[in-house]
């Protein structure tokens, strides 16, 4: 039976054990990662569907190269590293992923449950800026917003540096401001005029 | 601090992770400068909207996916791994190659040292039986390893062994397939088309080639059915020629392994 109970041991020391031979306690560190990692590729992919088969690859891929787990890994690392690279061998094959088609975007904006309409509204608007960010922005994004990284930990996740992981977050939030506050400006102005 | 320094720190402060000093620094600046409050005040607030973005629900049934994929996993891996005590520990592989060494010592000596060749002969098979049984259990404790090395090495082994025994092709096979380092699997997939002739290997390549990844390994897989004369190749190359997702040399390779089915 897999074990589904809290855990507080540490994610290295469940990993440990999995290398080892224990596989059915990667059950815990699903429980523990599945949302994070389904939010990472959600807002990667703004596809539910996509996400859960890529979330799903990520779990297979830990347990076929659960050796290279080494005793100096840091799990958090290693699992988005893994999920990374999962996501690039799926854009590889399949290019329109890499930006969100609007099937992709719809579904992203269908996943919201908004309080009230000018909610609604901004996080449309929202979705539809992310959307088209180049993929590099969009990761380094996702990654320090949504899973709350450091830019350290994004450096490691995604190979490069953290001042380069800083510039594409900066760039990021640069173009969303520019994309956001225009076309939310735009909408304010075309409604009252209307 | 100036508004240069303001920009350049803004990521870390949106995200609250700006150590104190520099933080105190940032806000007395914004007090006196009416450009990067407004711009500070933009992208805060951006910052805290894009809240509404995130989701991290992931679908009811994930879990249910998982624990059957772990469920596939944990049998798939009781049909095909060995006894237990047969895995290694770090210094099996050190162990059995020595034996081994010693081992082969003595086949030598005992051929130089008799007489009558005739007579050892029995003696001989079982200690040359005894020699493979210990070439595979070293094959098979270093492509067990986590070291990409000594699994290579483990490889090269397993291209000793007169007549490999089905646990070894299976390990083969299996590390050509699933082993995260390319060149392992490429030398497995040289291996393994030294023992075509068995129906293990065969069908082994055969299910291979429509799910590899890497279009090194596709292109070596190819030549190598070709060279085999599969019955069930060219179906298989046929749907690889015409995948669009595929590599292009790969998709070419196959056209021209139909080519030479043809």
């Amino acid at each position: 039976m897999t074990p589904r109970e809290p855990s507080a041991r540490s994610d290295e020391s469940v990993m440990t054990a999995v290398r080892d031979g224990q596989v059915a306690q990667l059950g815990i560190l699903f429980d523990r990662y599945q949302g994070r990692i389904f939010s990472f590729f959600f807002g990667l992919t703004g596809d539910r569907g996509l996400s859960d088969d890529l979330l799903q690859d990520v779990f297979l891929r830990i347990l076929k190269y659960r050796a290279t787990f080494t005793d100096s890994s840091r799990f958090k690392t290693w699992i988005y590293r893994i999920a990374r690279n999962a996501g690039n061998d799926h854009f590889g094959r399949h290019r329109t992923h890499v930006y969100m088609d609007d099937d992709a975007l719809e579904s992203l904006l269908g996943a919201t449950c908004p309080t009230d309409v000018e909610r609604n509204e901004r996080t449309e608007h929202l979705h539809r800026a992310i959307a088209r960010l180049p993929i590099e922005l969009r990761e380094a994004l996702v990654l320090a917003r949504f899973e709350n990284m450091k830019h350290a930990e994004i450096a490691q996740v995604v190979g490069c540096t953290p001042g380069t992981v800083k510039g594409r977050v900066f760039r990021a939030i640069k173009t969303l401001q520019k994309v956001y506050f225009r076309t939310m400006g735009e909408r304010t102005r075309w409604t009252v005029h209307k | 601090m100036d508004c240069a320094q303001v920009t350049e720190h803004l990521p870390e402060y949106l995200s609250g992770t700006l150590d104190a000093p520099a933080r105190l620094a940032m806000e007395t600046h914004r007090e006196s400068c009416p450009r990067c409050r407004a711009e500070i005040h933009e992208l805060a607030a951006l910052w805290s909207d894009l809240e509404t973005v995130r989701t991290e629900a992931s679908p009811a049934g994930a879990r249910v996916r998982f624990d059957a994929m772990l469920q596939a996993f944990e049998e798939g891996r009781a049909a095909n791994d060995p006894p237990v005590g047969r895995r290694s520990p770090q210094r099996l592989g050190q162990v059995a190659a020595a034996l081994l060494l010693t081992l082969a010592g003595a086949i030598t000596g005992y051929t130089l040292r008799s007489p009558e060749p005739g007579a050892v002969n029995g003696n001989l098979a079982s200690l040359e039986e005894e020699v493979r049984a210990l070439q595979q259990l070293v094959a098979l404790s270093l492509l067990d390893q986590r070291s990409a090395s000594q699994r290579l090495q483990g490889v090269g082994w397993s291209s000793r062994i007169d007549q490999p025994n089905e646990e070894v092709l299976s390990t083969l096979i299996d590390t050509m397939n699933h082993d995260p380092n390319v060149n392992v699997r490429l030398a497995a997939v040289g291996v393994l088309g030294q023992f075509a002739d068995t129906a293990i290997v065969r069908e082994g390549m055969v299910r291979s080639l429509p799910v590899q990844q890497s279009p090194m390994i596709q292109l070596a897989l190819i030549d190598l059915l070709v060279q085999l004369h599969d019955p069930r190749s060219p179906e298989i190359f046929e749907r690889l020629a015409a995948d669009e997702m595929a590599d292009a040399t790969v998709r070419e390779r196959a056209a021209w392994a139909l080519e030479q089915l043809g």
